[in-house]
């Protein structure tokens, strides 16, 4: 290592080391008995997996977190197919195409990212309402389908990939539709994983909605789930349950961090789509 | 009929899309506006009441204390997470032994929800055995009751969302600072510049832009900050985390005040527009 990197090195150290304290601590005490949490320490003292198996049978609070994951995983398998089937033919019509009114309708489409999720929020809820959906996975994912996001990044990438293949594809007779689903989509592999990653993480992460549109737990979402129970006032007594749910729920996403750290990261840089 | 086909291909694609658009994002923020001007209860609409809705909030003291609390949170949160991540980018961006994983303890908070970080936090915070208060009193230094006291409550709930999404702004800022290019480090360090000055003469000029879609992002989020508020202090104590986005929670799913909690949306909206078009125009014309 360069002289010059030593100083630059130990601040990372510090600094990295306080932003995985949270976790580190949250993880540490999963495992301690509930008595432990009470005595003055760092680390705990003595060990068990009595909190998993909690976790896996009876969180409290009538909670389930075995049906909170189904119900989060389901919703993002929904989410995930639903959002890349509407979003990759959309963002090849804004990127590739022309026709009029495009730019105006892109515009507008790219103005609501801007608006806050909870204005939605209010007549979400009447609308589901109206449907007979309230406290449903239904409700949880429809309004989680249109995501702009996606349309951005795989927008980006449809414009910068080279024209010559498509006319190429064109001069042996193949139609627009030929064009878009044997040459466009397979090309925009790297952009349509990037999407489908982050659209995975933004499923399950996502509190705001799912919160306000379920109220069973039956029906509930890991993090809504999660927060339930932090949210009861005994909390404090069964907290180290509490924090073996909160990792236990975390894990799927971890791991697909540990695995897709490269397209979560390129998915969110400014010039996401762009290789 | 070929050309027919043509001219429509563009619409078949998009519009499927759309139409889900219009559905779950464009119709429920136009109905939003709607809802704002009319007195509108669990049961739906009792009338219209123009701006009434309005001019009941600016006449509420709860109202004024609210988005004078977000004020505050911004003023906490955007200068704390736009040095910590430009900090943390300059310091991530060259290579070093062990970068992938200093790295991926920064960005690995992008993955955990709103609702594992606060229970993460508040066990951090717990007055008793919580981390914090510990290392305090093993430093000789008074601790704290945190989230129960009303001049930290806004801190920690800032620290958290800092935690959660700096990984983001440093992901952005690392992208500007590729852009910059090396041979003007080279160029000054011949002359003798030191990194300290390469990093305010030539990192933060060029930076700058991206710096502006930092703050502006960073202000984005703290005017919609709720998660962490909602599970850490529930707008606590007395008040000194209730922020805009609690306040109409509380009014639209508690009070059934729909028609109020719908105006507080639609003020939120305003202010995020009118603070990010200003601050492109101010820091533009520089």
């Amino acid at each position: 290592m360069n002289r010059n990197n030593v100083p630059r090195w130990l601040i990372l150290l510090v600094l990295a080391l306080l932003w995985i304290l949270p976790m580190a601590s949250l993880i540490l005490f999963s495992f301690a008995p509930s008595s432990e949490i009470l005595k003055d320490q760092l680390v705990p003292s003595n060990w068990t997996w009595s909190n998993y198996w909690r976790v896996l049978t009876d969180a409290g609070r009538g909670v389930s977190i075995p049906q909170a994951m189904l119900n989060s995983a389901v919703i993002m398998v929904a989410q995930v197919v639903g959002i890349l089937l509407l979003d990759i033919p959309a963002a090849y019509a804004f990127g590739r195409l022309r026709w009029p009114g495009r730019d105006f309708v892109f515009f507008l489409v790219l103005v609501t990212m801007m608006m806050p999720g909870i204005l939605e929020v209010i007549s979400l809820y009447d609308l589901m309402a109206n449907w007979g959906l309230v406290d449903t996975v239904y409700a949880v994912i429809l309004p989680g389908l249109p995501r702009v996001v996606g349309i951005f990044i795989l927008r980006q990438f449809f414009q910068q990939l080279p024209r010559e293949m498509e006319e190429a594809a064109r001069m042996d007779g193949a139609t627009d539709f030929q064009v878009f689903r044997l040459i466009m989509v397979p090309l925009a592999a790297p952009a349509i994983i990037t999407v489908g990653v982050l659209s995975a993480l933004y499923s399950w992460n996502n509190f705001l909605w799912p919160l306000i549109i379920t109220n069973s737990p039956a029906s509930m979402t890991v993090p809504v789930a999660v927060s339930y129970l932090s949210a009861d006032t005994a909390a404090i007594i069964n907290y180290t349950v509490i924090l073996a749910a909160a990792f236990f729920t975390s894990l799927p996403m971890i791991i697909l961090f540990l695995f897709g750290q490269r397209w979560i990261v390129n998915g969110m840089r400014p010039t996401a789509g762009i290789k | 009929m070929s050309q027919l086909r043509a001219r429509l291909f563009p619409y078949l694609l998009v519009g499927p899309y759309l139409a889900v658009f219009a559905v779950f994002i464009g119709y429920p923020i136009v109905r939003a506006i709607y809802i704002s001007f009319h007195d509108w209860g669990i049961f739906g609409p009792n009338g219209f009441v123009g701006l009434g809705n309005y001019a009941s909030l600016f006449a509420d003291a709860r109202f004024w204390s609210s988005l004078l609390t977000t004020t505050q949170f911004a003023l906490i949160f955007v200068p704390m997470i736009m040095v910590v991540s430009v900090v943390l980018a300059v310091l991530l961006h060259r290579t070093l032994p062990g970068i992938g994983l200093f790295r991926t303890a920064f960005f690995l908070p992008l993955v955990v929800n709103v609702a594992v970080a606060s229970i993460a936090f508040k066990w951090l915070f717990e007055p008793q055995a919580g981390t914090i208060n510990q290392v305090l009193r093993l430093l000789r230094l008074p601790d704290q009751t945190w989230l129960a006291e009303p001049g930290w409550a806004l801190i920690a709930i800032a620290l958290i969302a800092l935690w959660g999404s700096v990984g983001f702004m440093v992901i952005i800022l690392l992208a500007g600072l590729e852009n910059i290019p090396d041979d003007l480090y080279e160029a000054a360090e011949l002359d003798g510049s030191t990194p300290i000055q390469n990093f305010f003469f030539i990192t933060l000029p060029l930076l700058k832009p991206i710096m502006l879609i930092v703050m502006v992002l960073s202000l984005i989020q703290a005017f919609q900050v709720f998660g962490e508020v909602l599970i850490m202090t529930q707008g606590g104590p007395f008040g000194s985390t209730e922020v805009l986005t609690m306040l109409l929670y509380e009014e639209g799913f508690r009070n059934f005040a729909i028609g109020r909690a719908a105006a507080i949306g639609v003020i939120i909206t305003i202010i995020i527009a009118a603070l990010s078009l200003v601050q492109f125009r101010f820091f533009r014309q520089r």
